[in-house]
């Protein structure tokens, strides 16, 4: 138990990263440092993993123990502030432990854990790499973002409060984009971001300024990660949201943007999922006409345009589909596909 | 490596799931507890040995996981209740025809209390919204026979919002197009007769552009392939009547190289470490294949097709012919 509580004391400090640590402790933690058998240095914090799964063993048997005993009375407040405890270092071990995650909402319903202090706390778990995956954790900011900003009840919590204040939106939009970094194409993170950018659009019509910067630094983003077709779709309906845009130098579309990547990397399927999204026919009979000579995009040249036929309402025969997919095609029928589109 | 199936170590495999209930890994996934018993169950129906987990045992596990205060299924006793949960507590209950033990009542008032008005279901009184849960949310009304309290329009709604452009859903307005997504959304759709709302040819396209040259299936673009996806791609496929879309015999050869030939189960690809989620996912998509001597899988339940037939639920998807032989 001694572990567990001072686990618990060092996720209270709020670190700014946690990295569970694979492996042997005392290949990380020598036993001199005085947070051995953890690791805490200016604000970043390392739980080596053999230490984490046996304080989750004797905080979860802990935990259950508590929420029977607490079950027909409700938790008295040393019991809350034991499920405060406890419920940190389950949810560093197992993020996506429900159960333990509505603990927390509880104990904030019945203001035993603040709040903004808990948002801090989710920030921590969100910086460690493993947690970053779990769907239930950047609900579970939503859900805050709520209470901190007293959404009424009768709005679904499944949003970013549209009254929310730009530093703290701004806040939201770090947190995500770290996620983004620690764990490519994840899921969770791009769809927050996504909630982040329609409160974002929500409040700043009158100042597209910052909508425009969060546009760009998506394709930066993307030039440098063009595996990562999570980035790429959230840029696509990005630009929608842009209010009146006019193209300028200044501002790629996504069209020009995916253009002048593809001719640099045109074996990625990312971009051309990145294409379909974004071009339009006329914008894209150069650039697959450039293509058929380059024998590492042919086989995307040709499913793009199956995509484009079918995508126009016309019938592909059978047969066309499975040679496509099989990367059967000669370059013939590659020349067929593309004067037909 | 192996080349068929090895129904011997899977059932034994699924059976010793519950045998160390104080290790690390069981406390680890108590949280799914509801739904691992699900997937083992259904994939021993699939390999015809559904008598090799004790019925009695079971059932009384699932009601042990009642949440009197929700009235729903927590997927653990002391856990709280989720409509995952409650959906795999339904399926688990039907397969062995004890819903009788259940307020069927009370859970469809929590199953319906969790509709937002935007059509989408929360998994839960918190309110995380997600297609995974309005999944959820119609499989089980569907199953429990009270499809006509929901607000169907709704509900289809939010799902036509989350289409995107290639044909394919996301779990929210907006979000990327994801295989797992195609399932849930096609299913639901496919469950309220509402198929009209599917972009049969776009969406039949990326699914099969899921097909990875090893003959596995991925999720995403350019993402690994895994397992379980035989199982979200195929069974949206098949609800669309294009399982012909893709090399079944190299999907088939795949999914067998994932399994272990020593302990049994299947896992996400050759050589990682099994576990129940992937050994369902993996025998689903055989099942829908034609593998020989499986149990035809209901793909828009993912149950076996004995029992939403004889529920008269069975939709009109179509799975490949099954096959005498390898």
């Amino acid at each position: 138990m001694e572990q567990v509580q001072s686990l618990a004391d060092f996720l209270g400090k709020h670190p700014r990263t946690i990295e569970i640590l694979p492996g042997e402790i005392d290949l990380w933690v020598p036993e001199s440092i005085s947070a051995h058998p953890f690791l805490f240095a200016e604000g970043n914090l390392g739980v080596p993993q053999k230490v984490l799964y046996k304080a989750y063993m004797v905080a979860i048997r802990a935990y259950l123990n508590l929420r029977n005993e607490s079950r027909k009375a409700g938790p008295s407040l040393q019991q809350s502030n034991l499920l405060d405890r406890l419920t940190r270092v389950i949810l560093l071990a197992n993020p996506s432990h429900q159960t333990a995650l509505n603990s927390r909402k509880k104990l904030i319903e019945n203001s035993v854990v603040d709040p903004c202090w808990e948002l801090n706390f989710s920030g921590s778990l969100l910086s460690c790499r493993e947690c970053t995956k779990e769907s239930i954790l950047w609900h579970h900011r939503r859900w805050l973002l709520h209470v901190i900003h007293e959404v009424p009840a009768t709005v679904g919590t499944d949003t970013i409060p549209e009254t929310i204040p730009p530093n703290a939106l701004e806040a939201e939009f770090a947190c995500a984009s770290v996620a983004c970094h620690l764990y490519p194409r994840n899921y969770h993170a791009w769809t927050h971001r996504r909630f982040c950018a329609e409160a974002l659009q929500l409040k700043v019509p009158s100042n597209p300024v910052v909508l425009v910067e969060e546009y760009q630094k998506t394709l930066k983003w993307i030039e440098s990660h063009i595996s990562d077709y999570s980035a790429m779709n959230y840029a696509t309906n990005f630009q929608k949201m842009l209010p009146g845009r006019e193209p300028t130098q200044e501002l790629l579309s996504t069209e020009e943007h995916v253009t002048s990547l593809l001719r640099a990397f045109p074996d990625h399927e990312s971009l051309w999922m990145y294409l379909r999204g974004s071009v339009t026919l006329e914008g894209e009979k150069e650039l697959l006409a450039s293509m058929k000579t380059l024998p590492s995009a042919r086989k995307f040249a040709l499913r793009h345009m199956v995509w484009r036929k079918i995508s126009g309402g016309e019938e592909v025969p059978l047969g066309s589909l499975r040679d496509v997919l099989a990367c059967d095609s000669s370059l013939e029928e590659f020349e067929q596909l593309v004067s037909l589109g | 490596m192996a080349s068929t199936l090895l129904v011997d170590r899977h059932v034994s495999y699924i059976q010793s799931l519950g045998d160390n209930k104080d290790d690390l890994v069981y406390h680890m996934t108590a949280h799914l507890r509801l739904n691992a018993i699900y997937w083992g169950l259904t994939a021993l129906c699939i390999m015809n040995r559904k008598d090799a987990l004790d019925r009695d045992e079971i059932v009384d596990f699932v009601m042990s996981c009642w949440d009197e205060e929700a009235g729903a299924f927590g997927s653990h006793p002391d856990h709280d209740a989720h409509l995952h949960s409650t959906l795999s507590a339904v399926q688990i209950l039907i397969i062995h025809d004890a819903l009788d033990k259940v307020d069927v009542p009370r859970v469809v008032d929590f199953i319906l209390s969790l509709q937002q008005p935007s059509g989408v279901f929360a998994g839960d009184k918190f309110g995380e919204t997600d297609t995974r849960f309005l999944y959820c949310g119609v499989a089980a009304l569907s199953l429990l026979g009270y499809l006509d309290k929901l607000d169907v329009d709704r509900t289809v709604s939010y799902i036509r919002r989350c289409k995107n452009f290639d044909g394919g859903y996301g779990n929210v307005i907006g979000a990327e197009s994801h295989a797992a997504q195609a399932f849930v959304c096609v299913g639901a759709l496919a469950i309220l007769d509402r198929l009209d709302e599917v972009d049969y040819q776009a969406l039949g396209w990326w699914l099969a552009e899921r097909q990875l040259a090893n003959g596995g299936l991925n999720g995403r673009p350019e993402k690994k392939e895994d397992v379980c996806y035989s199982f979200w791609v195929l069974s949206a496929l098949s609800i669309l009547n294009k399982l012909s879309w893709i090399d079944s015999e190299k999907l088939t050869e795949f999914i067998l190289s994932a399994q272990d030939p020593d302990t049994g189960g299947i896992a996400d690809r050759p050589n990682n470490m099994v576990d129940v989620f992937h050994t369902i996912f993996g025998v689903a998509g055989l099942s829908l294949l034609g593998y020989p001597g499986l149990e035809d899988l209901d793909p828009v339940y993912c149950m076996p097709k004995s029992i939403t037939e004889k529920m008269g639920l069975k939709k009109g998807w179509v799975a490949l012919e099954r096959r005498k032989s390898m």
